[in-house]
Formats: structure tokens, sequence, C-alpha cells
């Protein structure tokens, strides 16, 4: 039964059927809690993303039709959905939280070769990326999603993501240039 | 890699790609990685290729999010299939533990305390109701897909 489709998994779902439930879980919490954990940047919220997505995934089950896009593209789209809620959410209510981060730029940046200490700064400059380039370097980069299905999450155009990619990834390079140029010696 | 002849507007192209998808070839789509990933692995670009790559193998550092263990037994534990499910499963549920009870009386009594038994029904299921997991779930309720789907596209056009 764990080899059924998404799609007849979530119509058994749809009729109360407990066990498609869980398969559902099994196959997708994963997922679903890295994408959200790479959007929020906290476990706690992350969680409660990843509950929020399975939530509506119940609600909408019964009436969940394919209509063109996979089961797995629809479910990060409501993911994605809930984190940008939330980080809209935060910036209303501490919006000096949301102004982009500027990467430190002090002498300690040079003992910043440790790999613990590197991830940090790496992910300092991830979270001070706009909210859509960050979605769409999570969807491609991390979720190895496609340009097509990411940009039918994020609900744009592939010329679109690929600008979104272009940008976040030209704003990184920037950011980290101390870095690359430490790896590329 | 050898290179095929190139023009300026492919060797444009190769580039625009590094900075879209970065060094690793396996992640560029097919179709731009059959065109212009030769390009892109050639002396041309080879300043770009190794910044991309020098990036991706940042990103690449970055830690799995490890899921927490009991998360997919907590998402589990609050499957509802749908509001009508979950109300129409409770009220057959109060049927039938009330029909024991109601056997032995006679059709007058019987009717009475069907009409009560409806009234005291509806009070649990409402008190039921007002769970926190519930209200989480009402809360999830008050707007429908499309309206979700609203605020997102807002979202998207802010920046």
């Amino acid at each position: 039964m764990d080899q059924e489709s998404d799609e007849a998994l979530v119509a058994r779902a749809g009729q109360g059927d407990r066990r498609a439930a869980s398969i559902l879980v099994e196959r997708h919490t994963d997922k679903i809690y890295a994408v959200c954990f790479r959007m929020l940047r906290s476990r706690p919220a992350a969680e409660d993303a990843a509950q929020e997505t399975f939530f509506r995934l119940w609600k909408h089950a019964s009436r969940w039709r394919p209509q063109g896009a996979k089961f797995e593209t629809w479910l990060y789209r409501v993911a994605m959905n809930i984190c940008l809620d939330q980080l809209r959410k935060r910036k209303r209510e501490a919006p000096e939280e949301s102004a982009p981060e500027q990467v430190d730029e002090s002498p300690r940046q040079d003992e910043r070769i440790f790999a613990a200490e590197r991830r940090l700064v790496v992910d300092e400059a991830l979270a001070s990326l706009p909210d859509r380039q960050r979605a769409a370097i999570n969807l491609c980069h991390y979720q190895e999603l496609s340009n097509i299905e990411a940009a039918k999450i994020m609900d744009v155009s592939v010329d679109a993501l690929e600008s979104l990619l272009a940008r976040g990834r030209r704003a990184l390079r920037d950011r980290l240039t101390p870095m690359r140029e430490q790896l590329t010696g | 890699m050898a290179e095929p002849d190139k023009t300026s507007d492919d060797i444009a192209a190769a580039r625009r790609c590094l900075g879209i998808y970065g060094g690793d070839l396996s992640r560029w789509p097919a179709d731009a990685r059959a065109q212009w990933g030769a390009i892109a692995m050639g002396d041309a670009l080879e300043t770009e290729r190794a910044e991309e790559e020098a990036l991706d193998a940042l990103l690449g550092e970055q830690a799995i999010p490890t899921t927490p263990h009991d998360l997919k037994n907590r998402i589990d534990a609050h499957y509802r299939p749908s509001t009508e499910n979950r109300s129409s499963v409770s009220l057959w549920a109060g049927l039938s533990s009330l029909s024991g009870w109601l056997r032995p009386l006679p059709a007058g009594a019987l009717a009475s305390l069907s009409a009560l038994g409806f009234a005291a029904g509806a009070v649990v299921d409402a008190n039921d109701n007002l769970t926190p997991e519930y209200e989480a779930y009402a809360y999830l309720e008050e707007g429908g897909l499309d309206a979700f789907d609203d605020d997102a596209e807002a979202l998207w056009d802010v920046e």
C-alpha cells in the first residue's frame, strides 16, 4: 500500500481513511518540515507551519483534485504560503528585525573559517535575502525541485523564478565574497 | 570538455544559466544543459564557474534540518478528514451510544428523550470543539484556500 500514489492516498484520506493519512504524513513530513525550517529559521515555528500544512491537507483532502499539478507541488505551495504568512506577521510585529542583516565586516570575519561558524555566516546571508529570493533558493537548491515545479509552487512564471534565483545568488555571492575567496583559493 | 563553436550570445546565455542555477550542471534544466552546458564548462567562463561552484559549496555545507522525532506522530494524531465527516461521525457515535438506553422506553418517553438527546449532543459537540487543537483547526477554516492564495499573491507583489 505504501507504493500507492499520493493522489489516491489523498482521496482515501479525504474519506476518513486514517491509514492513508498516516502514509502521507510519513512520506512528506520531512520535506515539508525542511522547507519550513529553512524559511522560518526556528524549530518551533517550522513545526507549527508543518502541522498547519497538514491540517489544511486534511481540510481539503475530500475535495482535492489534481488539475494538472502534482500533489507534492500543491503541498509545498501550502507550506510556502504558511511560511510567508508567518514572515509577514513577524515583520508587522517586529519591523526592526526584518531589516536585511549585514554580514559582519569586522576582523572576526577572518576567523570564521571553521565549518560551524561558516555555516552560521551563510545562514545569516540566506536570512538576509528577501523572502521570495530565499524561497526560490530553498526550493531549487535545497529541495532540488525543477524550475517548473518551483515556479508553480511560488505561483510565478519560470522567467520570474529565474530572476529571483539570479538575484538571490548574486546577493549571496556579494555577501559571502571573503569566504568564497577562501574556498576558491 | 570540448567547447563547441560559440557566439557571444551563447556565452551570455551560459553565463546567465551559471548565475541562476550555479556551477553544477546536474541542477540545470535539461534543455539549457544541452544547449549551453559545454560552454559553461569551457575556458571562456572559467572565472564565473569557479565563483558559482564556490557558492554552491557554501550552500551545500548548510545542515539538513532534522525532523523532530515526534512531529509525525503529532500530525498523525490530529488527523481529521473534514469538518463535515467529523460531525457526522460524532453524531452517529452519539446516537449509537444512546440506543442501548432508549430501547426499553415507551414511545412518548422515547420522543422526549430523543429531543433532549439531540440538544445534549449539540452541547457536548460544541464543547468538544473548544479544545486547543480544534481552535487551531477552526482558525485555518476561517479563510478558504482561495483567500489564502490571494494573500500569497499579494505577498509576491510586494517586493
